[in-house]
């Protein structure tokens, strides 16, 4: 005769390891996130993941586009501020048609804005084998770029939508930045490799390297093509002469990791956002901090408005801020994402600020 | 070398060991007499095979997390476990394999154990899917290796299994 355990015993023997262990391993996981810096920048991640979760609704009228399946990592938009072009983890690029968005968000009638499904005007699927992290429009030409995590660089015709060239590995490493020369002849590339390479946009031929000590995760070019600014892991923000090659000057901008940077267009201040919580606002041709602006989160990415006045940043708990310039002064907060807001972009045209999110979805501002 | 290099050569490392772990059994059973070699006496023990199933997790762990970083992915975001279902799975099963690795688990659970370590098998399968669709579209010489390795590994289980199904056959045909 068999004697059968009661079912508390039963559940005692089958899952007492298993809270033991976990005991044990969450002790030693604690003891050791607590003395290292890389582990405790996780847990703060996690933290502000989790309070993105209980914001909730937006201050003012806005657009909202719905189609990528995936985070969204890039935007752009065209240079006659029609076409916006989105990009993220689900590896396809989008078009959106923006001109159409922000006219109904201007207009005074109370009509409902165009859905997303009227808005998209086209789409590429698989652009690349993984996640699409950078978009630039070329200023000069109809043309496109796009990098990726597959470590390469796609150049697309803006009008038909068809694949120009691409640069095999053109990174060793993820690319997470590239921007066109202001010329429209060269595309500037930066990833986990801490190199920046310069190509020449209509052949993929490479032109020039710069080395960097970190990995590169934002890039800027001056309006007048003379300076190409990186912002990089350690914190430093590195100033290249672009025709010469020379590191003009590396700043210690930021106690951790720099996210973004970014130059107004007259060229006279660099943005750089850091890890560290911090926006900063540099004069270009001293390298001296004009203005830092603190703030609670870490400003994913920082864009000017094309007259200069205005910064944006799109931040990691979800909301998407506008400072003016001159002063520092916070001017709105949106919120209208329930994750990490990744890129930001204002239109050519200043009407409009777009931003896209790891919530899958884009939102437009518009601009008074 | 960047950091994600040095990232994925602690998953092939993390592989490798996991690889091993599950060698002992296939070569008990498919080359029975090389279990007979002295110089190979130390990698046939059970503790050799604990030891490198723990190795294999904590090389995991060194893969996953600077890639996790430097990808910006959410831990609390489901969606991430969603997007990156292979490589959370495998981690998962390493993970569950590595701390139930030792003699005062084993003696608790029991059967249950041996249940729970068959997890391994599962982990073939899918370490091999998260290698193929992680790295598709930037394949490299370490990456081929990697996927040779464990197409191998799959293979040799395989044939463990034929011939245990085989000799199972055999001893009830002669029942």
């Amino acid at each position: 005769m068999t004697m059968k355990l009661p079912l508390s015993a039963k559940f005692n023997v089958r899952f007492r390891w298993i809270y033991l262990h976990s005991l044990l391993v969450g002790l030693a996981v604690v003891s050791f996130s607590m003395t290292n810096p890389i582990i405790c920048d996780l847990f703060e991640r996690v933290i502000n993941s989790h309070q993105n979760k209980i914001k909730l609704s937006s201050g003012s009228r806005h657009g909202e586009l719905l189609g990528h399946h995936g985070w969204i990592y890039a935007l752009a938009i065209s240079p006659n501020s029609n076409t916006l072009i989105s990009g993220g983890f689900d590896k396809s690029i989008k078009f959106w048609n923006l001109s159409r968005v922000v006219k109904a968000l201007n207009s005074k009638s109370t009509e409902s804005l165009p859905k997303s499904q009227q808005i998209l005007e086209g789409s590429i699927q698989d652009a690349h084998n993984t996640a699409v992290s950078a978009i630039a429009i070329n200023p000069k030409k109809p043309v496109f770029a796009t990098a990726g995590w597959d470590n390469r660089i796609k150049f697309w015709d803006l009008d038909n939508k068809d694949l120009v060239h691409t640069i095999e590995g053109a990174h060793v490493d993820d690319i997470n930045a590239i921007a066109f020369t202001p010329d429209g002849d060269g595309l500037l590339s930066a990833g986990l490799d801490n190199v920046v390479h310069l190509w020449h946009a209509a052949t993929g031929v490479l032109l020039q390297k710069f080395v960097s000590n970190s990995p590169i995760h934002a890039l800027a070019v001056t309006p007048n093509g003379k300076l190409l600014v990186a912002g990089q892991e350690n914190g430093q923000v590195s100033i290249w002469n672009l025709h010469t090659g020379k590191l003009l000057t590396p700043l210690a901008a930021h106690q951790h990791k720099v996210s973004s940077v970014a130059i107004s267009p007259d060229g006279e201040i660099i943005a750089s956002s850091g890890a560290d919580k911090t926006i900063k606002l540099w004069q270009t041709d001293k390298n001296v901090l004009k203005e830092e602006i603190l703030i609670t989160t870490v400003a994913c990415m920082l864009a000017f408005s094309p007259d200069g006045k205005l910064i944006a940043s799109g931040n990691e708990d979800g909301t998407i801020k506008v400072w003016r310039v001159a002063d520092g002064r916070l001017l709105h907060t949106w919120v209208n994402h329930k994750n990490v807001v990744w890129t930001v972009a204002f239109s050519p045209d200043g009407k409009a600020l777009v931003a896209g999110s790891q919530d899958k979805k884009i939102s437009i501002w518009p601009i008074q | 070398m960047t950091s994600t290099q040095i990232a994925n050569i602690l998953g092939c490392l993390a592989l490798i060991a996991y690889a091993l772990t599950l060698m002992p059994g296939i070569f008990r059973v498919v080359v029975p007499s090389i279990t007979h070699k002295q110089a190979l006496k130390e990698f046939f023990k059970p503790a050799m095979r604990q030891q490198l199933g723990i190795a294999s997790f904590v090389l995991a762990v060194g893969h996953a997390v600077p890639i996790a970083m430097h990808r910006r992915f959410q831990i609390l975001n489901p969606e991430t476990y969603v997007f990156y279902f292979h490589g959370a799975l495998g981690l998962a099963i390493l993970a569950a394999l590595a701390i139930t690795s030792n003699r005062w688990s084993q003696r608790t659970l029991k059967k249950d154990w041996k249940k729970l370590h068959n997890l391994t098998y599962l982990a073939m399968f899918v370490l091999t899917w998260h290698v193929i669709s992680a790295m598709w579209g930037k394949w490299n010489r370490l990456t081929v290796a990697m996927i040779e390795l464990m197409l191998v590994t799959i293979g040799l289980f395989l044939l463990r299994k034929a011939i245990e199904y085989t000799r199972k056959s055999g001893k009830k045909a002669a029942v």
